[in-house]
């Protein structure tokens, strides 16, 4: 059963979401043709408008990935829909998961295209050598490489989507316990459990930072930031993330097994 | 037959009258199947389990018969059916004798008229 | 073992009763109209055997267990709402229906659609609220199920559409499965109904098989119930 319930949440989803990562690729290619053709300045600015497309595209992408996982939510846990969905011979537990790996798998291709649109609009030697240059000590000296450390950065952002997804989700399903002003609740919720729980994001790396010198300095000191501070405040990141997002998720899960009251 | 029902009434007593007319009035021929009770239910749009009560009903009147596994049948005992006819004409006269009687017409005096406008009726009906 | 036991059942809302005490039991192989009028709690009974709505105190059981996924599997439920998703065409709506539901049967589906002249291709986002609502009957009647629950089903229609639902209902509801009907138009539906169950004010009024009340009352359900509830 949760295959069946993973494919309709996924293809109403994408069927959106899709739509701008193509816009987005097409504009990455774009962007790539108009920028390599040299010494003409009118590509040079129609590169420049492919590229703000682009971005915009992926920003895009990234804002439908979260609000059509939020909405399919609730039209399926909580309005018209709900009648369908809560009678279907399924357990509360599946249809939550298959909101869950639906959040998963859109924030995960979301950052994949970024990545890929970025690559192919930017990536030459020349760029990538600025890059190198910019982490270079650091990246040398800590036995890492540009890329891994991309990679890194890039595995705390999907968390990171895949985190606001599950505050969102948590937000819905308490804010709907109540009988009054749902919507309202429930958006009220997700900010606060959002607030509450980067506040505490802070707090521990700041933690971290009276034992780890390098990530003190993010904090204390206008200096150049530290490629390895980095390194490590991200890989606290995952970590916090992954515990955050197990969190949020045994939290939706218990709270929507009690059962749900439609209007 | 018709699908009208009062629903003032037990609907079940209703479709039991209904039959009995059927039969009498040689619609539902004497040893004849008759449909099942879902069958006959949709035929008159009523459910199935007032169906199954009004033919128990005529069973126990013994219009009609189980034969095990076959189905039910209408009676072939042609006697009942003379009776169960001359019942219901019975009391299809009282009742136009105590319509007669409701618009101030006496027993005999509705006779009467029944015979005077009798002539004229079965040349019309022919 | 009954097919649906409601124990002290009650159902509030910011401290509105909506459901007070109702204890009930729904025989097998009955149609049952569930009557009273608008906002005394038919929708909220039925939703709490649907597992739509949790209950504040006492207990649904069905088949002897309380709602979950063996209750849905023989539940067959028309609500009043068009709950479909808009964006999908007939067809898919079929397909969905046939994969969730072991029961669902799919040539009775195609029949009754192609009765109504229904294009499977169409989209529901297309389709009129009554031509949804006819779907949604098509839909919950080709099911093979013990029970069917059926809110309001003729709400808002014409005559003739009217009949057309009552002889889906009765021409398609599985030999041995009960029926449960609520309505407030109760001339409409009173002869099909083996039982008759009267809420009022979020209590049982009264339940009885419908025969037995008429030959009691000589009157018809409808006009008892009008008897009942004068305003």
């Amino acid at each position: 059963m949760l295959g069946k319930l993973l494919k309709y949440d996924l293809k109403w989803v994408y069927k959106v979401v899709a739509v701008f990562y193509v816009l987005a690729l097409i504009f990455a290619i774009l962007t790539r043709i108009f920028f390599s053709i040299e010494n003409s300045l009118l590509f040079k600015i129609i590169g420049q408008i492919v590229n703000g497309a682009m971005i915009s595209m992926l920003i895009s992408s990234l804002i439908n990935c979260l609000m059509r996982s939020w909405v399919r939510f609730i039209h399926n846990v909580y309005k018209d829909e709900s009648y369908l969905t809560h009678t279907l011979p399924v357990e509360k537990k599946t249809i939550y998961l298959s909101k869950v790996l639906t959040a998963i798998i859109c924030s995960f291709t979301t950052v994949l295209v970024a990545i890929g649109c970025l690559f192919i609009s930017y990536y030459s030697k020349a760029n990538m050598d600025v890059l190198k240059v910019f982490l270079k000590l650091t990246a040398e000296s800590y036995d890492i490489t540009v890329m891994g450390l991309l990679a890194i950065i890039s595995v705390v952002i999907f968390l990171e989507i895949l985190f606001i997804i599950l505050i969102g989700y948590a937000g819905i399903i308490i804010g709907h316990k109540s009988n009054r002003n749902k919507m309202l609740k429930s958006v009220i919720l997700g900010i606060v459990l959002y607030l509450v729980t980067s506040t505490l994001t802070l707090v521990v790396i700041y933690i971290i930072g009276l034992f780890n010198q390098d990530v003190m300095n993010i904090v204390n000191t206008t200096d150049i930031v530290n490629v390895d501070a980095i390194k490590s405040v991200m890989i606290a990141g995952i970590a916090i993330y992954m515990v955050y997002n197990v969190i949020y998720y045994l939290i939706g899960k218990m709270q929507l097994e009690k059962g749900v009251n439609v209007d | 037959m018709d699908y009208n029902f009062d629903n003032e009434r037990p609907i079940y007593i209703q479709l039991v009258e209904k039959i009995r007319i059927e039969i009498v009035s040689g619609k539902l021929k004497k040893g004849q199947k008759i449909p099942s009770v879902r069958e006959l239910a949709l035929m008159m749009k009523v459910n199935p389990n007032t169906m199954q009560k009004a033919l128990v009903e005529l069973e126990n009147e013994k219009l009609i018969y189980t034969e095990r596994t076959n189905g039910k049948y209408v009676t072939e005992d042609e006697k009942l059916i003379e009776r169960v006819k001359s019942e219901l004409a019975k009391e299809k006269i009282e009742n136009y004798i105590n319509s007669m009687n409701s618009i101030g017409i006496s027993f005999d005096e509705a006779i009467k008229y029944l015979q005077e406008l009798g002539d004229k009726l079965k040349n019309k009906h022919n | 073992m009954e097919l649906v036991e409601c124990k002290n059942l009650c159902k509030t809302f910011d401290e509105k009763q909506i459901l007070e005490n109702i204890n009930l039991t729904i025989p097998r192989g009955k149609i049952i109209g569930l009557l009273g009028k608008n906002g005394t709690g038919k929708t909220t009974l039925i939703k709490l055997l649907n597992d739509l709505l949790t209950p504040t105190s006492g207990e649904v059981l069905i088949n002897g267990k309380k709602p979950g996924v063996e209750s849905k599997k023989i539940i067959s439920y028309l609500p009043e709402r068009t709950y479909l998703d808009k964006t999908m065409k007939v067809s898919q709506v079929i397909t969905f229906f046939e994969e969730f539901y072991d029961n669902f049967n799919k040539e009775k589906a195609i029949k009754l659609l192609k009765d109504l002249n229904l294009e499977l291709n169409q989209r529901i986002s297309q389709m009129s609220k009554g031509m949804q609502e006819k779907l949604q009957l098509i839909l919950v009647m080709s099911r093979d199920a013990e029970l069917y629950i059926l809110d309001e089903p003729l709400g808002g229609v014409d005559p003739a559409t009217r009949d057309y639902i009552l002889d889906t209902i009765l021409t398609n509801f599985n030999e041995g499965a009960s029926v449960i009907i609520s309505t407030h138009l109760i001339a409409d539906i009173e002869r099909i109904l083996d039982e008759v169950i009267f809420i009022d004010k979020g209590k049982i009024y009264l339940a009885s098989p419908a025969d037995e009340l008429r030959s009691k009352e000589n009157a018809s359900i409808d006009e008892i119930f009008r008897r009942c509830f004068k305003c």
